[in-house]
């Protein structure tokens, strides 16, 4: 009744994609299953370094990210003098697109950019330094990670704020009664508590950085290939939709497993503290 | 009163029968169509400059129409099909002829080529009249051209190689002038389009390629080919790192992080036109098989089924008219195919370009390379072959002989796929087939 | 005392230092958004502009598209909010008023949708869109993010609404209204505030969803996707790229600001 909207709607532009996704990378144009486009798919030049770099990239970003956020939601928690506007400030990230955060960390690293210009400032350097280049791995790499460290670390902290504002304050006053101090109540205590929170901002937050697209386009061309990056390349540029399905197949199967893991090991560690 | 109103009545209808009837356009009116032009600027462009001053000197109006190649063709080839059509005249890059000709839309232009010669006033250039031929006739007249040139900051002239010319390098003297540049200032000041939006492909298959090999894909992985990427291992020591960042050269010139840049004549004509008296342009260079290079050749040619032919005649000599062609290279950077009219363009940036063109039409060991036809839906792989595997040999550092073994495989595979002619300068074999 | 007061100065700077982490950046590329050309391209750069210019951003907004296309991204917004609410909006009426069987169900599939944004859905539909006419149309494009908002749009008007007693309603009906009207007059003004925070979060999850945009349009392009097709292979001049950053986090900075009472309840919700 009431729900026969969404289910539809879901129904036909989430599940349908869904399958054709398959449909399209399995098929060939004129019809026939065909492993072709996958085969395609991992023979090209930039499929070894997109697959490395999307998990690179998330296995760096995610635990910063995660790190960081915390950090402000336990300041934003702690409710200290003018922790509304901490809070609002923080959050205007969210609004950031990954497109526009590109561009913004770009005015920082290109060569006539803001960091050269502050090195030559303070004169550390003379002549501009080239930084978005793959012979600078490092910085190449730093400013991405810069990027998008920058952008969605909103996104966890909030979710994480929402679980911290969750848990009763009877729980924290129970340890200052045993008398156990910062540290221990924060290990012992919230973050058991904030479980749900952070499996819910790990798995969201992973997925997400995995499909990482704009901010690295933006800042490097396609020096630092990504999955997602090769898909709309494949799409946009080469105009073939069936390795492009290919590559968006492979995302999907990625986030799936990456679901399923954050699921299985969190899940675990939960018996285990209920049990010990 | 009712008379009255009858005489109103009866004025009011003389007046609307007569008034639009006294406002009609010119007697004639012609159907033009095109590939070119299709950027909005480009096409009011053509409507209120280009078509206009023809109407107001012949009285023919011209009905521009500017399409997408896939309903352009398929527009001129049911034409073709049903023996009647409505388009007078219509103009695309070369690569559509060979398709166009055994349709049986494109005609001879010959005899409209020999009343242009006899004029007086207009001289083709030899090698653009010769490629027009296609299937025993002449397919067009060659119109606009486009080339890919290169353009130095003159900051830059200072180093390069004593001794040489600089209108007639050599891809030796690049290098050269690269390694010299580097060793005095300690930067990589020259710059290649190799971002993913950049034309570097061209370069790797219709400049360098055939300018070592003498083929652009014959001779994919021959030692040749081989003597050529390990020259091109050497360029990358002395290219800007950015250069995988650049898609047009113009801004990498200006900001002066690139002191010689190449790419197409468009994509340089911001940075010329901001500051002519900075830069110089130069005909891109020679190896030992010659110096290549790509023309982008727009022809136009008068369908068998066109209702006025005789009028599209004079809109093709209007268009290739010296003084329309300056104009035209004013309006949408698209450079001249008579000789004249390279020489007539006002000083700026785009003498310089058009000066540029020519010297490098012009030159004595010039080898003109045309893009890959008869590939059909899958015509956006060729480039990508080549600049993969520029990737995984200057990039990624693989064994040359490897690389190029297994591309060759796959421009094998789409050659056979497509059963398509080798471009030029590779001999017209079908399918085409490196060796 | 000491430890207290320390504490307080300790939290304090790393408050601050982490606020201003945040902030910096935004002031950069406003920096950048109101220099001039020339002095983008110089060397040395001066990092504040003297003078300030309008004049980049002008060059930016008068460019080929920009201003058509931020148009399109309204418009396709606001196709968005239409759609997300009018579908989600029953769903979570439902989803808070009744319980029926798959319930657990439907809201473990809400969940599960979240798993697989854009990157995925974009290119089969893309080539669905082409067969159906839908291909290089904003209200395709507003589908997508339709499909990408409904997750967050359901649970959030489902915690709206569970914040919308059931007894004023029934109180409502037991003085003649119909469920309809009960729902009309009493629960939709008391959600009202919800449901436009609700609007609110999809309009910036349109606005600034690239990949979707980009895949789905070639030449009614929102403003996200002739951005990322300008800087990825139309070489974009760099006024061009920092005037086009700065103008597409205006908007959502101004919203944010506006709607920063909401944050919490916003963004908190969708998560559980």
């Amino acid at each position: 009744m009431l729900l026969a909207p969404s289910l539809v709607f879901l129904g036909v532009f989430f599940v349908y994609p869904l399958v054709q996704a398959f449909g399209l990378s399995f098929l060939r144009p004129e019809g026939g299953l065909t492993a072709e486009h996958f085969q395609r798919m991992l023979g090209d030049t930039y499929f070894r370094g997109a697959i490395t770099n999307s998990l690179l990239l998330t296995a760096i970003v995610v635990p910063i990210q995660v790190a960081i956020g915390l950090v402000i939601a336990l300041l934003v928690n702690s409710r200290f003098r003018g922790h509304l506007w901490f809070l609002y400030i923080c959050a205007i990230p969210l609004a950031i697109s990954d497109l526009a955060a590109g561009l913004i960390w770009l005015s920082v690293f290109t060569e006539r950019g803001y960091l050269n210009t502050l090195l030559h400032m303070v004169g550390a350097v003379r002549e501009p330094l080239t930084y978005l280049s793959a012979e600078q791995p490092v910085w190449l790499y730093g400013a991405i990670i810069a990027a998008e460290v920058w952008r969605a670390t909103a996104i966890v902290m909030i979710i994480l704020l929402a679980g911290l504002q969750l848990i009763p304050r009877d729980y924290f006053e129970t340890a200052d009664v045993f008398g156990a101090g910062g540290w221990r109540k924060l290990w012992h205590v919230t973050l058991p508590l904030l479980r749900p929170s952070l499996q819910t901002a790990l798995i969201i937050r992973t997925i997400l950085a995995f499909q990482l697209f704009a901010t690295v386009i933006t800042l490097s061309g396609r020096q630092v290939p990504v999955l997602a990056g090769e898909a709309y390349f494949w799409y946009g540029l080469y105009r073939n939709p069936h390795v492009a399905s290919a590559y968006a197949v492979l995302i999907m199967g990625v986030s799936v497993v990456i679901t399923w893991v954050y699921l299985r090991v969190l899940r675990l560690r939960e018996e285990e503290v209920a049990g010990g | 009163m009712r008379a009255t109103t009858l005489v109103a009545v009866v004025l009011a209808a003389i007046l609307l029968v007569t008034v639009p009837a006294a406002q009609t356009g010119p007697a004639v009116e012609i159907t033009f169509t095109s590939t070119q032009f299709s950027p909005v600027h480009e096409t009011e462009w053509a409507r209120d400059t280009l078509f206009r001053a023809f109407e107001t000197e012949t009285g023919i109006r011209v009905r521009f129409i500017s399409e997408l190649a896939g309903p352009y063709m398929d527009r001129l080839q049911a034409e073709a099909r049903a023996g009647r059509g409505s388009i007078d005249l219509t103009g695309t890059l070369h690569g559509d002829f060979p398709i166009l000709v055994p349709a049986g839309v494109a005609r001879d232009m010959a005899p409209v080529q020999a009343d242009l010669a006899r004029r007086g006033d207009r001289t083709f250039f030899p090698d653009l009249v010769r490629i027009s031929q296609i299937g025993g006739t002449q397919a067009y007249v060659p119109w606009m051209q486009a080339t890919y040139l290169i353009v130095a900051h003159k900051r830059a002239m200072a180093y390069f190689p004593r001794g040489s010319n600089p209108m007639a390098m050599t891809y030796d003297d690049l290098l050269e002038w690269g390694d010299a540049i580097k060793a005095a200032t300690g930067t990589r000041r020259i710059g290649f389009p190799a971002g993913p939006g950049g034309l570097f492909g061209r370069f790797l298959h219709g400049y360098i390629y055939p300018s070592f090999t003498g083929s652009q894909v014959k001779r994919f992985k021959s030692p040749e080919a081989v003597e050529m990427w390990r020259y091109l291992r050497r360029l990358g020591g002395v290219l800007h790192p950015s250069s995988f960042l650049y898609s047009f050269m113009h801004e990498p010139l200006l900001l002066g992080e690139v002191w010689v840049a190449w790419d197409h004549t468009a994509r340089l004509l911001p940075a010329l036109r901001d500051r002519p008296d900075d830069f110089v342009v130069l005909p891109s260079p020679a190896g030992p098989r010659g110096r290549s290079f790509l023309s982008v050749i727009v022809g136009l040619t008068i369908p068998k089924t066109a209702p006025n032919a005789d009028a599209a005649a004079r809109l093709i000599e209007f268009l290739t008219r010296p003084r329309t062609q300056v104009l035209t290279v004013q309006g949408v950077a698209f450079f001249p195919t008579v000789r004249e009219a390279a020489g007539a363009v006002p000083t700026g940036g785009m003498k310089l370009l058009a000066e540029g063109v020519t010297a490098q039409q012009g030159a004595r060991d010039a080898r003109v390379a045309l893009l890959p036809v008869g590939l059909g839906v899958r015509t956006g792989e060729f480039v990508p072959l080549y600049v993969d595997t520029f990737r995984e040999i200057s990039v990624l550092g693989k064994p040359i002989e490897e690389v190029l073994a297994a591309q060759a495989r796959k421009l094998e595979e789409l050659y056979r796929a497509m059963n398509a002619m080798c471009p030029p300068p590779d001999p017209a074999i079908t399918p085409c087939k490196p060796d | 005392m000491m430890a207290r007061a320390a504490r307080t100065a300790i939290l304090a700077t790393i408050g601050t230092l982490i606020a201003a982490w945040v902030l910096f950046p935004i002031l950069l590329i406003s920096l950048a958004a109101f220099s001039s050309r020339a002095q983008l391209y110089s060397w040395p750069r001066a990092i504040v502009p003297t003078p300030p210019t309008l004049d980049t951003i002008l060059f930016f907004l008068r460019a080929q598209g920009v201003w058509q296309s931020t148009l399109n991204s309204l418009i396709v917004a606001l196709f968005t909010i239409v759609l997300a609410v009018a579908i989600g909006a029953p769903a979570g009426y439902a989803l808070s008023r009744f319980r029926f069987p798959g319930r657990e169900g439907f809201r473990l599939g809400i969940l599960a949708t979240k798993m697989f944004p854009a990157t995925v859905l974009a290119i089969p539909l893309a080539v669905a869109y082409i067969r159906w006419g839908l291909y290089d149309n904003l209200l395709g494009v507003a589908i997508v993010h339709t499909a990408l908002a409904l997750p967050f749009a359901i649970v959030i008007t489902t915690s709206v609404f569970v914040g919308v007693p059931m007894e004023l309603e029934e109180a409502a009906m037991t003085l003649g209204c119909t469920r309809l009207q009960a729902f009309l007059r009493v629960a939709l003004p008391i959600a009202l505030p919800g449901l436009a925070a609700a609007a609110i979060f999809t309009f910036v999850l349109s606005w600034n969803e690239v990949f979707a945009a980009a895949i789905l349009t070639l030449h009614n392009r929102t403003l996200p996707a002739l951005l990322i097709n300008a800087v990825a292979f139309a070489g974009a001049p760099l006024d061009y790229r920092f005037a086009g950053g700065f103008f597409m986090i205006v908007p959502a900075l101004i919203i944010i600001f506006i709607i920063r009472r909401y944050l919490m309840t916003l963004w908190g919700v969708t998560i559980r």
